[in-house]
């Protein structure tokens, strides 16, 4: 191809073309630079975006099925509240799971509904839908594996006892019911230091273990296994530490304070959820403890099913997955199926990355073009200096389309030639980052990113999706600047340059 | 008949704007050359710009290798059937000897690696205008008399059947232009071209078949 030969040759520096050869240099320097500047910057906050969504789904799931209000009114839920099978009160999703059947209302034995009692939703067989049931097994066929969740409030008690001194650490918690399915809370959890084993028996290990593939709390006798989030190891709190959950429990009188002893058996960083630092992970049955003192519905307590697969950014597919089958059910009503982006403490986070990222974007894409506008100006000049050569080009045969083409060439050379520096140049610092990081934390005093917020590791592999955006935004814009100087260049006829050159 | 032009016409718009060209008919035969004489500004470079299809004609008809050269068809019929030769030489200085003599063949997008027919054809052409060892040297270190011999050969590379000279010893010292006059006087017989020679040159229009004298916008024959 003559026009990309010839093109090359235009852009080789040469002393009787200085100042199109300077303009040629600082344009592709410019555009190395910004090319580096956003692949650094868009490799780093993508992978701390990543870094955080990775720990909100150890912490969650990518697809949550919660019941709404419809489920709490509805006379599957209400029916337990006066049925003898049901012990007159109301179960949770979990007791629902394992039920035998979907309606435990006995008209021999319980007492006569009231009137204006919930209508059942019935199937086909005339039998009361199994709402819990049905929308597991939507969950379990959408995803890969389904497990149910619970929430509850407690009243968190540690105290610490360092070397005869004892002081004592008092919070309201939020206990979420340990999935020991759930692999990748595994990624989450901090490994033990040094103080943590010196705070153990010999012997008995208290912290949380992989067992078969699966993460195991350790049982303590008399005692609940808790798994607490980082920010109480920096506090000061070991693995082995004792304390108490407490809750208040109604009584025929008054509320009365349950206490349930605990010991701490290890920690996980939380990353950035808000309600994080207060995240409380316990066995099920505890929390099944605490909620018997509240109502499900009044929302002191959460439920629901926690729907797991590796490729989170399958998470709307899924979410569409469920809606439908549950839709099919005729239970759609019942169930609210959200993914990782909607959940109420993480939507805002979430949105405020993708607003960032998206400004990011559309400023990255305004510099990309100032950068590429001295390709414009090195092109016309080009073009004028090249004027004489248009015209043999042009008495040789070469068509105004070819001539156009050599000038786009030069500026999608240019173009790619800045995008492969700042490519090179992004990759040298990403490899060294944390030496760049520790530079720059140490002229400007203070931590450049504080590893509470942004855990431990800065990461620093190359973003596919930023390195796309930027070759393509760089090659475009590189490629519209040549079209004013490959126009301005077609456009010349060859009777008038040859002409005015003789 | 290689060329024939039919009342053609040329005006310049401006202030001063001429009617250089009022109906200029012409017709050249296979291997036969013609040299066109007249004062400086009568219009010899515009009629040969449009013989060449370089420029339109504002009136008249242009037929080349018996087919009327039509605006659609300029392109191919420069890149195929004409060939330049200008007085500055004209040659691409960023690239070598050879490279010029192959950019025709680049532009008709021929094969022209080496082992190819152009390649093989440009090196002959070096060899007889006596430029083959100057075949990888850059053109823009060349004497005038040497370019003008590469841009010889170069509007010969692409065998083109009518060749198209203005002036194309006019920036060459006596001595040179008279080697350069039989060079390329001798080429055109040996190849078989057709040639039309703008010129201010009396013995080189002496040596072609006719001679025309541009006058008031109409050929006259000498």
């Amino acid at each position: 191809m003559f026009e990309l030969s010839v093109a090359c040759k235009y852009l080789i520096p040469r002393w009787r073309q200085l100042s199109v050869s300077i303009i040629s240099l600082v344009s592709i320097l410019v555009i190395s630079l910004v090319v580096w500047l956003i692949l650094v910057f868009f490799s780093v906050t993508n992978g701390l975006e990543k870094n955080w969504v990775d720990k909100l789904i150890a912490l969650t799931a990518p697809v949550r099925v919660t019941p709404t209000e419809a489920y709490y009114n509805s006379y599957y839920y209400q029916i337990d509240s006066i049925s003898e099978a049901s012990d007159y009160t109301y179960q949770s999703l979990r007791e629902k799971a394992l039920a035998d059947g979907s309606d435990p209302y006995d008209p021999d034995y319980d007492e006569e509904l009231p009137p204006f009692w919930v209508q059942p939703d019935l199937d086909e067989n005339g039998k009361v839908k199994d709402l819990v049931k049905l929308a597991y097994q939507a969950a379990l066929e959408s995803g890969e594996t389904a497990s149910f969740f619970d929430t509850a409030v407690g009243n968190l008690q540690l105290m610490l006892n360092r070397n005869g001194m004892q002081s004592q650490i008092s919070q309201t918690a939020y206990l979420g019911s340990f999935d020991p399915s759930n692999h990748d809370l595994k990624k989450t959890l901090v490994s033990l230091s040094n103080e943590d084993l010196a705070n153990q028996p010999s012997g008995s290990p208290l912290a949380i273990q992989e067992v078969d593939g699966k993460m195991v709390l350790p049982t303590f006798p008399g005692s609940e296994a808790v798994l607490l989030p980082k920010n109480f190891r920096e506090a000061g709190v070991l693995v082995g530490d004792r304390g108490i959950i407490t809750y208040h429990a109604p009584t025929t009188s008054a509320l009365q304070e349950q206490q349930i002893p605990i010991r701490v058996a290890g920690f996980y960083d939380q990353g950035v959820i808000p309600i994080g630092g207060r995240f409380v992970w316990v066995r099920p049955e505890l929390i099944a403890m605490v909620s018997t003192a509240y109502d499900m519905s009044a929302g002191s307590t959460s439920t629901g099913i926690d729907v797991r697969f590796d490729d989170y950014e399958r998470a709307p597919e899924v979410k569409r997955a469920i809606e439908q089958k549950l839709e099919n059910l005729g239970i759609a009503a019942y169930w609210k199926v959200e993914t990782f982006r909607d959940y109420a403490f993480t939507k805002d986070l979430l949105e405020q990355l993708m607003s960032q990222r998206n400004l990011f974007s559309i400023i990255s894409i305004v510099i990309i073009i100032v950068a590429c506008s001295n390709i414009v100006s090195m092109l016309i000049i080009l073009v004028n200096d090249k004027r004489t050569e248009i015209g043999i080009l042009r008495s040789m045969g070469a068509s105004s389309k070819s001539i156009a083409s050599i000038f786009g060439f030069c500026g999608l050379i240019m173009g790619l030639l800045g995008s492969l520096i700042g490519i090179g140049l992004a990759l040298l610092t990403l490899q060294n980052i944390h030496a760049l990081i520790n530079f720059i934390s140490y002229l400007q005093g203070h931590e450049l990113f504080n590893s509470h917020f942004y855990g431990e590791v800065i990461p620093n592999q190359l973003s596919g999706e930023a390195l796309t955006f930027v070759t393509v935004a760089t090659v475009i814009t590189s490629l519209i600047s040549g079209i004013i100087p490959a126009m301005k260049a077609s456009l010349m006829r060859p009777a008038e340059i040859l002409r005015s050159e003789s | 008949m290689i060329l024939e032009a039919k009342d053609i016409h040329k005006s310049y718009s401006g202030p001063a704007g001429s009617h250089v060209l009022r109906g200029v008919t012409l017709s050249l035969d296979a291997q036969e050359s013609i040299a066109i004489m007249g004062r400086s500004g009568e219009g010899k470079s515009t009629l040969l710009q449009i013989l060449g299809t370089l420029d339109f004609p504002d009136e008249g008809t242009l037929v080349i290798g018996g087919e009327e050269a039509l605006p659609s068809r300029f392109n191919e019929l420069r890149s195929q059937s004409i060939g330049f030769i200008f007085q500055s030489f004209y040659l691409l200085e960023d690239f070598s000897v050879l490279e010029n003599l192959l950019m025709p063949a680049r532009i008709a997008r021929v094969p022209c690696g080496k082992g190819s027919a152009a390649y093989a054809r440009a090196l002959t052409l070096l060899e007889r205008v006596g430029m083959s060892q100057h075949a990888h040297q850059p053109a823009k270190q060349l004497s005038g008399g040497e370019k003008q011999r590469v841009a010889f050969a170069r509007a010969l590379c692409m065998d083109p059947k009518l060749i198209l000279a203005d002036e194309p010893t006019g920036n060459l010292d006596y001595t040179t232009a008279e080697s350069i006059h039989h060079l390329l006087m001798s080429l055109v017989k040996e190849e078989g071209k057709s040639l039309v020679i703008v010129t201010h040159n009396q013995e080189l229009a002496n040596m072609c078949d006719r001679q025309y004298t541009l006058r008031e916008g109409l050929l006259h024959l000498a």
